[in-house]
């Protein structure tokens, strides 16, 4: 970790470039209806709407195509509870890398699947994340496979900041961008994108009280090493990741929990008041700035909605509490 | 098939294209793997549900009232709906600094109707069907010297709507099939238009509920009927035809197909399930009548524009409570 390069906005716009051909800028909307309900000016970075419903195809596209232009590579090796293992398995088969992932065994089985569709080869072992990880990494020191590290690696970094490049390039003047929090590559690359265009925009974290590893860290201004209870599998790290620990207390301003209730009920106001489907985690943002009302009264505010790989089973879940807010609330 | 004078035109749809972009922002068109697995076809979906008003009655409502703009009309506007054109409408003229009175038929979507007052349009409830409530509306209008938006008869609304089409067609080659849901034809209408000029092969297919078929029983038999329509999918009833979009229609589609609303609600779960997208019953209706021919389309290149997004939660549980059309599972299985 003492020689890697790191990663900055110069690295971010190269990655846009790069990942250009791949995919498109995704939609940056106000909503007139959250607008109203928090009496403020509220922005969705739709992050659900490519090819593999999540964020993730950012870095693992910039990874790849950085790691066939440096010294060629004969496969991609990840782990991942599912989207970032979509996202390698997709950008592989778009560059004709062969993909190996290996996820938790309680994965998300809507995700497994999209992985092999994709033309991923599943391999489920381990009890959570960072034991499929450590699976993961024996399995490309012995095939020699490159193993796309979602954490310590710039070049993934610096794809997945992309989405602040282009939220911070489309919008001036931004307060405050919450971003859902999982080992914090997302919220880190974002954030130095966000970080160096608007200085005076806020960058705010949120991850499930169930998996709080990086906010705990956050807080301590060191790794802190927590067990995971939530439903919200892309919020989920055990042990916090190098590189892109260091980057988040850098460059994010706050981190806040947010209950799996919480999770559920901010779906169910997507769906309902912008006409979005999310998974929990896609549904962080919303939760974490609802906590935070009072602060965001009058202010532009971004909410990243990073994916939307959910089960009908967790859909129906949503549905069956009430939402954080309703859409009559915001009525004239 | 050969396109007539005052028809829409590629031409005429990019430079409402231009017109338009600041305002709206490209939709995403994305290739659905499991879509594709379940047909064993290409299957690409262009999301007009991620828009500003979730549908694209924004594209036709802002293309024609910044063209009535710079012939010097800005004053109020009026329209009719059965929901998401007024939303567009009124979404539209709030951005103008316009004012906006939307014409409801009785029993509509109270969802679309919260929507519309949130865009700050005044909504009227008239009337037992969108083509009464269109006929309020217009009255309204010349009473009060007003400028209705009348979709429809516009070719600047066709045009608008029709960007739809300029955009898939720059991004994708060697499409098949363009499947898309009809309400009063104006959208597929305008979109086979453009599309038999940027890609003459494609067979643009227009699909309405078999408990609302008026435009595409009208197209089958070749003449205007008047045909009273219920159905799930709220954004699909129309009881008359419309001359102009009609006409284009007729001149520009290739064929129409009619589905009922059991398969639109197992497409809207298979749309949560499988592409992961919330769509309401009329953006759904596209994948619906595909799948009923997925045989005709088995290695085709197909695109199915899922024009809106505006299901209220009652839609979607009803959606979730129906076996979808094909499980992810088996998709990719």
């Amino acid at each position: 970790m003492t020689d890697i390069r790191l990663p900055s906005l110069g690295g971010i716009e190269a990655a846009a470039k790069e990942i250009a051909p791949h995919m498109a800028p995704t939609p940056l909307i106000r909503s007139e209806i959250l607008s109203r309900i928090f009496k403020a000016e509220i922005w969705l970075k739709n992050e659900t709407v490519t090819p593999i419903a999540s964020f993730k195809l950012r870095g693992a596209l910039a990874s790849l195509i950085r790691a066939r232009a440096g010294d060629g590579i004969a496969g991609a090796v990840t782990s991942s509870t599912g989207n970032h293992g979509q996202g390698v398995a997709y950008a592989g088969r778009l560059l004709g890398i062969p993909a190996d992932i290996f996820l938790p065994t309680d994965a998300n089985p809507v995700k497994a699947a999209m992985i092999a569709a994709f033309g991923g080869t599943l391999h489920k072992i381990g009890a959570d994340l960072d034991l499929a990880k450590d699976a993961a990494k024996a399995h490309a020191v012995s095939t020699g496979g490159f193993f796309v590290d979602d954490g310590d690696d710039p070049d993934l970094m610096e794809g997945a900041g992309t989405c602040g490049l282009e939220i911070a390039r489309a919008l001036p003047d931004i307060d405050a961008i919450y971003v859902p929090l999982g080992g914090s590559n997302f919220v880190s690359g974002l954030g130095i994108a966000v970080k160096t265009i608007q200085p005076d925009a806020k960058v705010i974290a949120v991850q499930a009280k169930g998996a709080p590893a990086m906010v705990e860290s956050f807080l301590a201004k060191r790794p802190v090493e927590r067990a995971c209870d939530t439903i919200a599998d892309g919020l989920v790290t055990r042990i916090p990741p190098g590189l892109a620990f260091r980057y988040m207390v850098e460059v994010v301003d706050d981190a806040m929990l947010v209950g799996d209730e919480a999770l559920l009920a901010g779906m169910h106001a997507l769906m309902e008041s912008a006409h979005v489907l999310v998974e929990p985690a896609g549904a962080a943002a919303l939760a974490g700035a609802w906590e935070r009302q009072a602060d965001i009264a009058g202010k532009r505010v971004v909410l990243v909605l990073s994916g939307a790989n959910a089960t009908t089973d967790l859909i129906r879940r949503a549905l069956a509490i009430p939402p954080l807010f309703a859409l009559a609330d915001a009525a004239v | 098939m050969s396109g007539q004078a005052g028809d829409p035109t590629l031409a005429g749809a990019e430079a409402a294209l231009a017109t338009i972009a600041e305002h709206v922002p490209e939709t995403p068109l994305i290739r659905s793997e499991a879509l594709s697995r379940a047909f064993d076809a290409d299957i690409w979906l262009k999301l007009d549900c991620a828009t500003a008003t979730a549908s694209f009655k924004l594209r036709g409502a802002l293309c024609d009232l910044l063209r009535a703009e710079a012939r010097g009309e800005t004053g109020g506007v009026v329209a009719s709906s059965s929901g998401n054109h007024g939303q567009g409408v009124a979404f539209g003229a709030r951005l103008l600094g316009r004012n906006a009175d939307i014409f409801l038929p009785e029993g509509n979507n109270d969802l679309k109707q919260g929507m519309i007052c949130a865009y700050g349009g005044r909504v009227h409830v008239l009337g037992t069907d969108i083509d009464y409530a269109r006929e309020a509306a217009i009255r309204h209008a010349e009473e009060n010297g007003l400028y209705f938006v009348n979709d429809g008869i516009s070719l600047d609304i066709m045009e608008g709507a029709a960007t739809m089409a300029t955009e898939i067609a720059r991004r994708l080659d060697g499409i098949d099939y363009l499947i898309i849901p009809v309400g009063g034809g104006n959208l597929t209408a305008g979109c086979a238009a453009v599309m038999a000029e940027a890609q003459p092969g494609c067979r643009t297919i227009g699909v309405q509920p078999e408990g609302a078929p008026v435009i595409v029983r009208s197209f089958l038999e070749g003449r205007p009927l008047e045909v009273p329509g219920e159905s799930f999918a709220d954004g699909l009833v129309s009881r008359v035809t419309i001359p102009f979009a009609f006409e284009v229609f007729c001149r520009h589609v290739a064929d129409g197909w009619l589905v009922g609303d059991q398969p639109i609600k197992a497409a809207m779960h298979s749309l949560a399930e499988c592409a992961h997208l919330l769509a309401e019953p009329s953006g759904a209706a596209g994948l619906a009548a595909a799948w009923e021919r997925h045989t005709l389309l088995k290695g085709k290149r197909v695109v199915l524009p899922i024009t809106g997004g505006n299901a209220s939660m009652d839609q979607l549980r009803e959606a979730l409570a129906t076996p979808p059309l094909f499980t992810l599972a088996k998709a990719v299985g």
